[in-house]
């Protein structure tokens, strides 16, 4: 049973590391919350499964990144999934990711498809 | 689908056509600028070569088809001084038979089924030569029975779309629109000034409303004409009621052009994303830039490549001071833009006019500390904006403006700029020495706003006219307007966008106790201006329409409230008469 709770200042660090995360868009964005998928037995050490950014006051989330072993499809669509289910017990009304990151096969695999207006996305 | 007249053939690989003048300059002499014109149509009737034709086959575009006028300096190196367009008119020829042996096509992607294989690799040359349509500057409208007319562009709402042209090579670009079936034979006339000289330069041309596909529906009484833009919808149709607009005759909408030189270029993401720079001078009679002293320079930035993660191009542009580093390109406005790239490359951000962006630490440019950004429409609004820079412009805000452009909405923020820097509906550039536009502390504790949940919706205008306010909702918006208003408490702000189509708009700052307004160098109403919230407030008796700061406050009894919320779902307009007398108008417009 996964969740996904804000991240933690501390967390902030292994969690870029581990996601390869593109720093860049904090340059844009004051107040950026940081949100992690998680697995409440791992340790603190553990990185996220997956990370995604929302701003104050917004519905609408971003998937930043996700782990999943090298080549296995199978197991970040499962990730994503379970940040999808996660997500859909908080405020958080769609998730958008980009095709071009993330692969746009993988993400309809986990039900994300194209919005009227541009993104790439799944109602939560 | 089939073509109405003759065959049809893919041999559309070259869409831009030349089109050669049709009338010596005066004196022969040859103007010191290069003045081209070229025509791009997604359709066209063809001729084929013959004694009666010439050598080369006869192109007829249809209705909605662009043409561009390029103008450019040729001075060798003596000196710059700038081109002003001065007028663009347009003359009916005569109609004549349309004649034609084809139909040439652009294509877009490749067909789901090519008959024959010889013609695979001639689709593909087309696909390849595939060039989209240019939302056009300036609509050439050849209407039976109306006045031929060459107009700035305009949407629904009168708002012109694309900024007249400038820049050291300046394209105009125009949109060609008929209904005459046969062919009608024009004569588009520029005049253009240079040097204190004016040149009157002009092409003759066709244009026909032909239509060029039928279509056979199962059961129907047979075959049906389709218009020109339902097969190809990038074809112009006017959306602004012809004569509506007065003709840009005799130097009356004349643009000037700055001198612009590249200073400066980054390539990033892998040569995904391309920021440029450029210098900007501001000419001797600056028209075209409100606010702005001759011989100012500005360097402007612009993306080329945001498109392509699924972006709008965007441009930046900022007053150079005495403080201004000497190295354009090591200035974090480039950053930010490749921030926006990353951005939604990896994360599938998006940015649209209304957004603000704050930035988590200051950027900095000359002395100035900016904290944020504002995006709003570079053409558009902006009808000075030189053309050939993208279309969505970054606002660079002080810590102030972005905290109030926020939650307040960008129309309070931009109708101050104006009001400060002289230019309507806003400066594009950004002054590192300008003072900022809201004082944060005073403004906290003087605006009504201050302690009310505000909603903040771009398909919502709102104007004011003597004795009455009517807020307008985009019909296609108007589900999640009526959404809102289900779900806000009983006194809220609904904050419109910045409404600039009348040519005036509200503006306030604190200590300010009578109404006032910035009003554009043309406006279009004597009266009616933009206002930039509606403070609805549930209860009374009798609905109420005070004006207050640039905005009003409306009290609604609870039925009217409920009455609000049923014509916001349903679409149909409704008006209240205010115990004041003042008239509040709910409105519709498209969708």
């Amino acid at each position: 049973m996964r969740l996904v709770r804000r991240v933690p200042a501390g967390r902030r660090a292994v969690t870029r590391l581990a996601l390869g995360v593109s720093v860049v868009d904090e340059f844009l964005f004051d107040g950026l919350e940081w949100w992690e998928l998680i697995d409440p037995a791992d340790d603190d050490e553990q990185p996220a499964a997956a990370l995604v950014a929302v701003r104050p006051g917004e519905t609408i989330v971003r998937l930043v990144g996700l782990v999943a072993p090298g080549g296995r499809t199978d197991l970040a669509v499962q990730v994503l999934i379970s940040l999808v289910d996660a997500l859909r017990a908080g405020p958080a009304r769609r998730l958008v990711a980009a095709p071009l990151a993330h692969g746009e096969e993988l993400l309809q695999a986990a039900g994300f498809g194209p919005f009227d207006d541009g993104s790439f996305a799944v109602e939560l | 689908m089939t073509a109405s007249t003759g065959g049809q053939a893919w041999a559309a690989q070259i869409l831009t056509r030349p089109v050669p003048r049709s009338l010596p300059a005066a004196g022969g002499e040859q103007p010191p600028f290069r003045a081209e014109l070229s025509s791009r149509s997604h359709v066209t009737f063809v001729r084929s070569p013959g004694s009666d034709v010439g050598p080369r086959p006869v192109h007829t575009p249809l209705t909605g088809h662009n043409l561009f006028l390029d103008l450019d300096l040729d001075l060798g190196g003596s000196g710059v001084d700038g081109v002003t367009l001065r007028s663009l008119t347009a003359d009916e020829i005569g109609t004549g038979p349309l004649l034609a042996d084809g139909t040439s096509f652009a294509m877009p992607r490749s067909p789901d089924l090519i008959l024959s294989p010889d013609l695979e690799p001639v689709a593909g040359r087309a696909v390849d030569a595939f060039e989209p349509l240019e939302i056009p500057q300036y609509e050439v409208l050849l209407l039976r029975g109306v006045p031929p007319q060459a107009r700035p562009a305009r949407d629904a709402y009168g708002r012109r779309l694309r900024p007249a042209p400038a820049g050291g090579t300046g394209r105009v670009v125009m949109a060609v629109v008929t209904d005459e079936p046969d062919v009608l034979h024009w004569r588009l006339i520029a005049e253009v000034s240079q040097g204190g000289r004016t040149w009157r330069l002009a092409w003759d041309l066709a244009v026909t409303a032909r239509p060029v596909m039928r279509k056979f529906v199962p059961g129907g009484n047979g075959p049906v004409d389709v218009p020109v833009h339902e097969r190809f919808p990038q074809h112009w149709v006017p959306r602004w009621p012809a004569a509506s607009v007065p003709l840009p005759r005799g130097g009356d909408d004349p643009v000037r052009l700055p001198a612009v030189r590249q200073v400066g270029r980054v390539v990033a993401a892998d040569g995904a994303l391309t920021v440029t720079v450029d210098e900007c001078e501001v000419p001797q009679d600056p028209d075209g830039f409100p606010g702005l002293p001759a011989g100012s320079r500005l360097w402007v930035y612009s993306s080329a490549g945001l498109a392509s993660v699924g972006l709008t191009e965007v441009t930046a542009a900022v007053l150079r001071t005495g403080d201004a580093p000497q190295d354009p390109v090591h200035s974090e406005l480039v950053d930010l833009i490749i921030g926006m790239y990353s951005a939604a490359l990896h994360q599938g951000w998006r940015f649209a006019v209304g957004d603000v962006l704050g930035f988590p630490r200051p950027m900095v440019i000359g002395r100035a500390e900016v904290a944020g950004a504002l995006i709003a429409h570079a053409a558009g609004d902006a009808a000075w904006f030189p053309a050939g820079w993208p279309p969505l412009l970054l606002v660079l805000l002080f810590e102030g403006e972005r905290e109030v452009a926020g939650p307040h909405g960008r129309g309070r923020v931009l109708g101050s700029l104006a009001a400060a820097q002289g230019c309507f509906p806003y400066p594009w550039w950004f002054d590192p020495d300008r003072a900022p536009v809201v004082d944060l502390a005073r403004y906290e504790g003087s605006t009504i706003l201050g302690d009310v949940a505000t909603a903040v919706h771009e398909s919502v205008l709102v104007l004011d006219g003597p004795g009455e306010v009517a807020m307008i909702v985009d019909g296609g918006q108007r589900a999640a307007i009526a959404g809102i208003w289900q779900q806000v408490p009983p006194r809220f702000a609904l904050i419109p966008r910045y409404t600039t189509m009348t040519g005036r708009v509200r503006v306030w700052t604190p200590g300010q106790s009578e109404p006032r307004e910035v009003v554009a160098g043309r406006p279009c109403s004597r009266d009616q201006a933009g206002v930039h919230f509606l403070l609805f407030i549930q209860g009374g008796d009798a609905v109420t329409v005070d004006q207050l700061e640039d905005g009003y406050v409306v009290g609604l009894p609870e039925r009217d409230w409920h009455a609000m919320g049923a014509h916001l779902r349903s679409g149909a307009g409704r008006e209240w008469v205010s115990s004041g007398g003042t008239r509040l108008k709910l409105l519709f417009s498209g969708g």
